[in-house]
């Protein structure tokens, strides 16, 4: 036995789906990729990407959905597969036998994506015409009867299908807005006819689905669906607790094997998925579901960590611990745990850059795991980097989430490593960033791993030590990194230097002393973190000012909204489309944008206008500039940097 | 996929280079063109061109297999 698994024991026990045996609870959970080809063939790097979550041990593998229609109404990502025919079915093997070969439980998932469908049409379809709040998704179309029998049919071809394709069970999705979702809601389903109407008729559709399903796939073949516990939907006229609950009842009745429970949907206006939900926050409506249905439950969401699902699993709450995102960061996640070396997981941040990339049709990216998407290219060195032909000397100047990357890819492939900081901690911005509100202390799970990944390798880090251009131009090296990230640019205003102006890395470090009537100058992501951090610690009167329209316009779609209602809400003052003049005694002197001069009084100015750090330069040509030292991003950027950087040598 | 600017197409309008949120996009003879080390792939320019000059669509299998912007990255 394992030492992870006797700290776990629940989660390293034998599962059960009907009555198949899975090798332990843990199940990775179904997530659009855009892998594949266009026209819904599997592509290559799909299976790469399932073959790393096999091999990574978890008990049960889920697909990605596949959409059951010819017309592609259900398709609501451009590289989502397809199993509306046969044609489909070798590429969806290519899966279910890899997925087998590592000893798991393969699981296809069906999805109709109903109104967030339609990725190539200019319409989608659902049970009534009800507009679409989010503007990247088209208007819908109601479904007449014959289309909704079709389509129900559609979904048991596909069931059948899955069969064929050597799947050991399948999956129903009807979550955050998909078809079936669509029809379940009294938001979205205004029918009168079978279809609609009473609570009865809003779980006919997914109820005659999975009956249809039954009695196609026979008695024992595990059936899986997805089911919102709470549409968080309370705003525009959505299901209640209690009436959700009762839907689910009649839908799993009809032969559900196992419930895959979820909260919210796209369009709820609440916070379900971010880092301001503690993890563990949603487990109360598995367990709902486990006591009013008797059925086996399992559950994603906020779960990122092992000991919450132990517990859960433990008191019986959940039959298994579903994970996506976290294992989208690291695929080998459950031998991690198994093998009791939790530092080494690559640690999922919940920064959703994985959703954003989704919604603008694009590959699906992560910030902490630039090797997503690249499982099949030994370069990417997903499975370990090959030791390099000549081992170099390698000098790397700041021990932020950039340098340590860069250093601990450098060392795994043989290369001889010294990082140098100046601080006497590493993790640089990412260390001040997690010390913001709402779960941002997370960020220290990403600097923490980084650390032990370049300990573990052999990597030297000498920390409380600054570089100057003298050692610089002295050190005896092969090659030499600058990843010194940002600072307030304190010369892009006049007065930048007066002794009321401060930066923000050191108020959020807690390195000086603030006024209590603020003003952060800076539009973009790090401004708004100040601003949420004073708001968090109270008692400031803040102000936000900039020349952009919108604040943050860097941030994650799906962050920013609640930042900016935070802001609101905490009656921090936002001068949008102010640009500042100058710095004074008294404040910023900014103009609006007719031109009208405003002062904005305060004790203290926050410059939060980051730009490269150039303390350092050099015309040595072994030195290369890296992270936000060549240009100030978000931290995935920082992170892809030093990944490329060490991919290089 | 990192995209792929059409430049017999792009006619220099500056609206990608604007947008780009890692600021990589440049104008190289009155062409958009990605500094295609820093991409971070996240598909805005294809999404703000005006006239569809950035070509980040996914191939399709069927008839030919493989397209042209579906190389190997980096």
């Amino acid at each position: 036995m394992l030492p992870g698994e006797k700290k776990y024991p629940h989660v390293f026990s034998p599962g059960k789906l009907g009555k198949l045996e899975t090798k332990n609870r843990i199940k990775y959970a179904s997530t659009e990729t855009n892998f594949n080809y266009r026209d819904g063939f599997v592509a290559d790097k799909e299976v790469a990407y399932m073959e790393a979550q096999a091999r990574g041990g978890a008990g049960m593998v889920t697909t990605q959905g596949a959409y059951t229609d010819p017309g592609a109404e259900g398709k609501g990502y451009v590289g989502m597969m397809g199993i509306w025919d046969d044609k489909y079915i070798p590429g969806l093997k290519k899966i279910a036998d890899v997925i087998r070969k590592y000893d798991s439980v393969s699981v296809l998932q069906l999805m109709h994506c109903g109104r967030v469908g339609g990725v190539e049409l200019d319409y989608t379809v659902g049970p009534s015409v009800v507009a679409q709040r989010l503007p990247r998704f088209r208007e819908p179309r109601e479904m007449t009867v014959e289309q909704i029998e079709q389509c129900i049919e559609q979904h048991v071809l596909g069931a059948r299908r899955c069969i064929e394709a050597g799947f050991d069970a399948v999956e129903i999705s009807g979550i955050v807005g998909y078809l079936l979702s669509n029809f379940i809601s009294p938001y979205t389903n205004q029918r009168t006819d079978q279809f609609g109407g009473d609570l009865k008729g809003r779980a006919e559709f997914p109820r005659r689905i999975v009956a249809g399903i039954r009695k196609e796939v026979g008695e024992d073949y595990p059936i899986i669906i997805r089911l919102c516990g709470d549409e968080l939907l309370h705003d525009r006229g959505g299901n209640t607790v209690d009436d959700t609950l009762e839907i689910n009842r009649t839908i799993c009745g009809a032969g559900v094997t196992m419930l895959s429970v979820t909260v919210g949907w796209q369009e709820s206006p609440d916070s379900v998925i971010s880092r301001d939900i503690p993890q563990g926050h949603w487990m109360y409506i598995a367990e709902s579901m486990k006591k009013n249905l008797e059925l086996p439950v399992c559950m994603a969401y906020r779960l990122f960590q092992p000991e919450q699902p132990e517990k859960a699993i433990a008191d019986g709450t959940i039959e298994f611990w579903e994970s996506c995102r976290a294992m989208i960061a690291d695929p080998y996640l459950p031998m991690k745990i198994a093998e009791d070396r939790q530092e080494d997981i690559i640690p999922c941040v919940a920064c959703n850059l994985c959703l954003a990339r989704l919604f603008r049709d694009a590959e699906l990216n992560c910030a902490v795991r630039p090797s997503l998407g690249h499982e099949s290219e030994p370069e990417y060195g997903f499975y370990g980097f090959a030791k390099a032909e000549k081992k170099k000397k390698v000098v790397i100047v700041g021990a932020g989430i950039t340098g340590m990357q860069a250093g601990a890819i450098c060392t795994e492939k043989g290369h001889d490593v010294t990082i140098y900081e100046k601080d006497d901690h590493v993790g640089g911005q990412a260390a001040t960033a997690s010390n913001g509100p709402w779960g941002d202390e997370e960020f220290m799970r990403l600097v923490n791993y980084l650390k032990v990944r370049c300990e573990k390798a052999g990597a030297v880090i000498e920390t409380g030590k600054e570089i100057d251009s003298e050692f610089l131009e002295s050190i005896e090296a092969d090659e030499i990194a600058l990843a010194t990230g940002a600072v307030p640019d304190r010369d892009q205003f006049a007065g930048g230097h007066g002794d009321n102006v401060v930066s923000c890395l050191d108020v959020m470090n807690d390195r000086v002393e603030i006024g209590k009537k603020v003003c952060i100058v800076g539009w973009k992501g790090v401004a708004i973190s100040v601003a949420l951090y004073l708001i968090d610690k109270g008692g400031y009167d803040v102000s936000i000012v900039g020349p952009t329209k919108k604040f943050g316009l860097d941030v994650n779609p799906s962050y920013i909204w609640r930042y900016i209602k935070k802001l609101r809400q905490s009656g921090v003052q936002q001068y949008n489309l102010h640009t500042i003049k100058e710095i004074t005694s008294e404040g910023v002197l900014a103009e609006d944008k007719e031109k009208n001069g405003v002062t904005i009084a305060c004790d203290t100015v926050i410059l939060a206008n980051m730009a490269p750090n150039k303390a350092l330069t050099s015309k040595r040509s072994n030195v290369a500039v890296m992270g936000d030292a060549l240009i100030t991003r978000r931290g995935n950027g920082a992170l892809l940097d030093g990944y490329r950087y060490g991919m290089k040598w | 996929m990192i995209p792929l600017i059409d430049a017999f197409k792009c006619n220099g309008c500056g609206v990608c280079v604007k947008r780009c949120p890692p600021q990589v996009i440049g104008l190289v003879a009155d062409r958009a063109a990605i500094v295609e080390m820093l991409c971070e792939e996240c598909g805005i320019c294809a999404e703000v061109c005006p006239i569809d000059a950035v070509i980040f669509r996914l191939p399709e299998y069927e008839p030919h297999g493989v397209h042209e912007c579906y190389r190997a990255t980096r």
